[in-house]
């Protein structure tokens, strides 16, 4: 069943990202283009040079915001509004709803920072300068890796690990929100942002509080090497990321199938 | 004969507000039953109990011998009071999203109940009239081989022609070894096609039994009892 969930939601979501997607690419070529082979010899041309400069910058701020209204709405829309009547009456179990909306938000949403990243690449980037981009970056990460013993590779990969546990946690932390704000008889879309807001205050509280204590106790914090604070915050951002997160489903799933409310 | 549904003591409180009372209902394979009662009786909230789109309070229900589950809602086709269709999504997807999660979905009978009604399957959901998304959701829970059937209000604010319609569809449409549950407080429209009413007024059950014996005790028809019953 979650695999069917997972085919009908991609098509519910994939029909709106692959065509910014697609405009994306497309302007990113045209800018480029513009930019480079543009002769602006009046006013009329300098201003007609940055429309294609304009509209790329605009497509990007609109893939951003897509990519965090999708994912609220169709949470929202499709599970705690009136399509809910369909969805909660599925054979499914709430969890499967709550994990098929989660792993589809969380592609789309690393979907959308790499095309972005691809295309700003492509955009600062001439191809006869490429390797020594990577070569620059490669060196960068290196150096930033060094204080921990780590390879540029282990570097990176744990910087998109951390990335990946965050954005997972605030999905689900959003979804928590939803779930709760769904009470609300008459003011559920006000309900949801405060919980939402409330949810995240009390866990950068605790897990602010847990971070000095801990280091503070093992004395790390105090007396530890920078390598050995850095190692120390990283598994505490994957911790706090990994407990968080599960707290967050078993709201969801509670929530759906204790408490649901729908209009 | 097992039963299809059977609720024991069933009650559902919103806080402080009681919206079913003590509930006690068992309904037997094969039935049309009318539940019946005017608005805000507890109706909707029975159906969303037996859904499992609410807990209850206290009580228990069964479905077909399952408390409300993934299996009993493999055994239950619901249409909500409300349109819960996807507006960018075509009929045809529809089509596709009930035969992917509902084993029992006939594709068949769906197809031949959309051309009777004109509507072509790649018509988008947001193009059709209000009327025409009513149908194609009764078609849609219609063309399932469910053994309960659940209508909230399906007559609720239609025209007597699209009523005329629901009414047929539903009755050429479900099997014979099925239960059909009909929620609405239009009596006279629905009577002719009911075996059984249940009569729920302030979340308790006032009446439960077979139209005909409650025609021979009382000499009247169900909608005349049914206003006599609920008097303002």
């Amino acid at each position: 069943m979650l695999i069917k969930l997972f085919k009908h939601e991609f098509k519910a979501t994939g029909r709106i990202f692959l065509p910014m997607y697609a405009l994306l690419v497309v302007f990113s070529v045209i800018t480029k283009y513009v930019n480079q082979n543009m002769r602006v010899d009046s006013l009329l041309f300098g201003i007609l040079s940055y429309l294609p400069t304009l509209m790329y910058i605009c497509i990007i701020a609109g893939i951003c915001m897509m990519t965090l209204v999708l994912l609220i709405q169709r949470f929202f829309k499709n599970l705690l509004g009136p399509e809910g009547y369909l969805m909660h009456t599925l054979p499914v179990r709430p969890w499967q709803h709550v994990a098929c909306k989660l792993l589809t938000s969380t592609f789309w949403s690393i979907s959308s920072m790499c095309i972005v990243s691809l295309s700003s690449l492509y955009m600062g980037v001439n191809v006869q300068d490429w390797h020594s981009f990577i070569a620059t970056f490669r060196g960068m990460l290196a150096v930033a890796a060094a204080p921990l013993n780590l390879t540029a590779n282990a570097f990176f990969w744990g910087l998109i690990a951390v990335l990946v546990a965050y954005v997972i946690k605030m999905t689900l932390m959003i979804y928590a929100g939803l779930g709760i704000g769904q009470l609300s008889s008459k003011r559920k879309v006000g309900a949801s942002v405060l919980a939402i807001v409330g949810l995240n205050i009390v866990e950068q509280l605790a897990a602010v509080i847990v971070l000095v204590l801990w280091g503070e106790s093992s004395g790390i914090l105090s007396h530890g090497s920078g390598a050995e604070i850095i190692r120390f915050v990283f598994w505490w951002i994957m911790g706090s990321a990994g407990l968080f997160s599960v707290i967050y489903a078993f709201v969801c799933n509670w929530m759906l199938k204790r408490n649901l409310n729908l209009a | 004969m097992p039963h299809i549904l059977e609720c024991k003591g069933l009650v559902k409180r919103f806080g402080k507000k009681e919206a079913l009372a003590g509930i006690d209902l068992v309904l037997e394979p094969g039935r049309i039953v009318g539940l019946l009662g005017p608005n805000g009786s507890g109706k909707t909230t029975l159906i969303k109990l037996i859904n499992g789109l609410l807990v209850p309070t206290e009580g228990t229900i069964r479905i077909g011998g399952f408390p409300p589950s993934v299996e009993s809602k493999r055994l239950i086709s619901y249409l909500p009071e409300h349109t819960y269709l996807s507006d960018w999504m075509r009929v045809r997807d529809l089509f596709a999203f009930f035969k992917d999660f509902y084993t029992d979905f006939n594709l068949n009978k769906a197809e031949d109940m959309l051309q009777r009604l004109s509507i072509a399957p790649g018509d988008r959901i947001k193009t059709l009239s209000k009327g025409n998304k009513e149908k194609v959701q009764l078609i849609l829970v219609m063309s399932r081989e469910a053994q309960l059937y659940l209508l909230d209000e399906p007559i609720g604010g239609v025209d007597p022609a699209a009523r005329d319609y629901i009414l047929s569809t539903i009755l050429s449409n479900y099997s014979e070894s099925a239960t059909v549950l009909i929620s609405t407080h239009l009596i006279a429209d629905v009577e002719r096609v009911l075996d059984h009413i249940v009569f729920i007024r302030e979340g308790k059950i006032l009446r439960s039994e077979q139209v005909d014996t409650l025609r021979e005790q009382e000499g009247k028809s169900v909608d005349a009892v049914f206003r006599e019953v609920f008097k303002c």
